[in-house]
């Protein structure tokens, strides 16, 4: 009877899967952990009906095509048009609210999480897509495992790189020497008063991020990668702080000798190693990599350079 | 760029400038003026040496 029906119903049941995978494929990605976004059930819907719109977009492509509408291609960059729209959306309403944090995200936190958006919506339509050109080229249960297929992935485009694998994390001893802070040797700050100096001693944590080599040690310099650490920090251990209290905010200091970044942070409920494994898991941020070492070593090595050079020196002279 | 919102010493002819100077008689003055400005200001307090502290805006643009 059902068999039946598929068969008659070619089309549509291809919409059907592809939809169905391409909300699955959303649904998977779009989870709600310790960054607190979008654990609003208001965004979370807002990025569900997205999903599916994106899913139904992906795969009513597909037949159209079969049936030699070709127009039906302009339906994919109407969607590409859509999804830039996530991303100002989820762009303005981070930007909105970060203005209300105690330790902000930062517009490189910020930027990352809304390309992740729009990113998520593409992989929910390229499995919409993949599903239903399955099952439309064969059979509507080939269909299903590629989606499935698909669905895998899309997880594995999802997951991110993340601190503990461009450096090494520990904690290091917080030390007061009169009014100066430092974490680990590295210098941090003046503090003043010597109220705030006891509750630096008594509640902060030190840590001390070692990068691995010379392109993490770039990464780890980005002033939007250290915000982001001192946020997912403050997000997962809270922060002993109130507005208008510069002296008892979190902060990250970089030695110039080493490259080794120190971290102070101020916890709510002090725990040390569960604060070295928070910052191994810390996202890499997309706009804080770089990759200095492999471009120099090529230059340095290929003889090409040089002659570049002595006819760049010929040129001028 | 900070900038210094006030200044609070023990010994006037140290200092001078644009800045608010505060001049306190004793260390313990010192620390319960800085102490009160930090709080007023939302700014942070930091010694320069044992008689003088500098309250800094670190929020301050330029100019």
């Amino acid at each position: 009877m059902i068999g039946h029906w598929i068969q008659s119903h070619r089309d549509l049941t291809c919409v059907l899967l592809g939809t169905f995978f391409g909300l699955a494929a959303r649904l998977l990605m779009l989870r709600s952990d310790y960054r607190q976004y979008p654990a609003h059930p208001h965004g979370l819907i807002v990025n569900l009906a997205l999903g599916m719109i994106a899913g139904a977009l992906g795969s009513v492509a597909v037949p159209a095509l079969y049936h030699n509408n070709y127009t039906a291609i302009t339906f994919l960059s109407l969607a590409a048009q859509q999804f830039r729209e996530v991303r100002n959306m989820e762009r303005n309403t981070l930007t909105a609210i970060d203005k209300q944090e105690l330790v902000p995200r930062g517009a490189a936190y910020i930027e990352g999480m809304a390309v992740v958006f729009e990113g998520r919506n593409y992989l929910a339509i390229f499995t919409a897509l993949v599903t239903s050109l399955a099952a439309m080229a064969a059979v509507w249960w080939i269909g299903v495992i590629v989606g499935a297929f698909a669905l895998g992935c899309a997880l594995f485009f999802m997951r991110g790189k993340n601190i503990g694998r461009v450096a090494e994390v520990e904690q290091a001893p917080i030390r007061l020497d009169g009014p100066n802070v430092y974490v680990g040797g590295i210098y941090m700050m003046n503090v003043g008063l010597a109220p705030d100096r006891e509750t630096i001693a008594e509640r902060g944590v030190g840590l001390l991020i070692t990068p691995k080599n010379g392109n993490s040690r770039v990464t780890l310099a980005n002033l939007g990668q250290r915000q982001a650490i001192l946020y997912d920090l403050s997000t997962r251990f809270g922060v002993y702080r109130d507005d208008g209290e510069p002296t008892l905010i979190p902060l990250a200091k970089l030695s110039l000798e080493t490259g080794q970044l120190a971290v102070l942070a101020l916890p709510r409920e002090r725990e040390p190693e569960l604060a070295v494994e928070a910052v191994r898991n810390v996202p890499l941020l997309e706009s804080a990599v770089r990759l200095p070492v492999p471009a120099n070593r090529k230059q340095l090595n290929g003889g090409s350079h040089g002659e570049n050079r002595s006819r760049r020196n010929a040129e001028q002279g | 760029m900070a900038k210094i919102a006030a200044v609070v010493t023990l010994s006037k002819d140290d200092v001078s400038g644009g800045a608010p100077i505060f001049v306190a008689a004793n260390r313990e003055e010192l620390e319960k003026t800085a102490l009160l400005l930090e709080k007023t200001l939302d700014c942070a307090a930091h010694q320069v040496n044992e008689t003088l502290f500098v309250i800094v805006d670190h929020r301050a643009q330029n100019g």
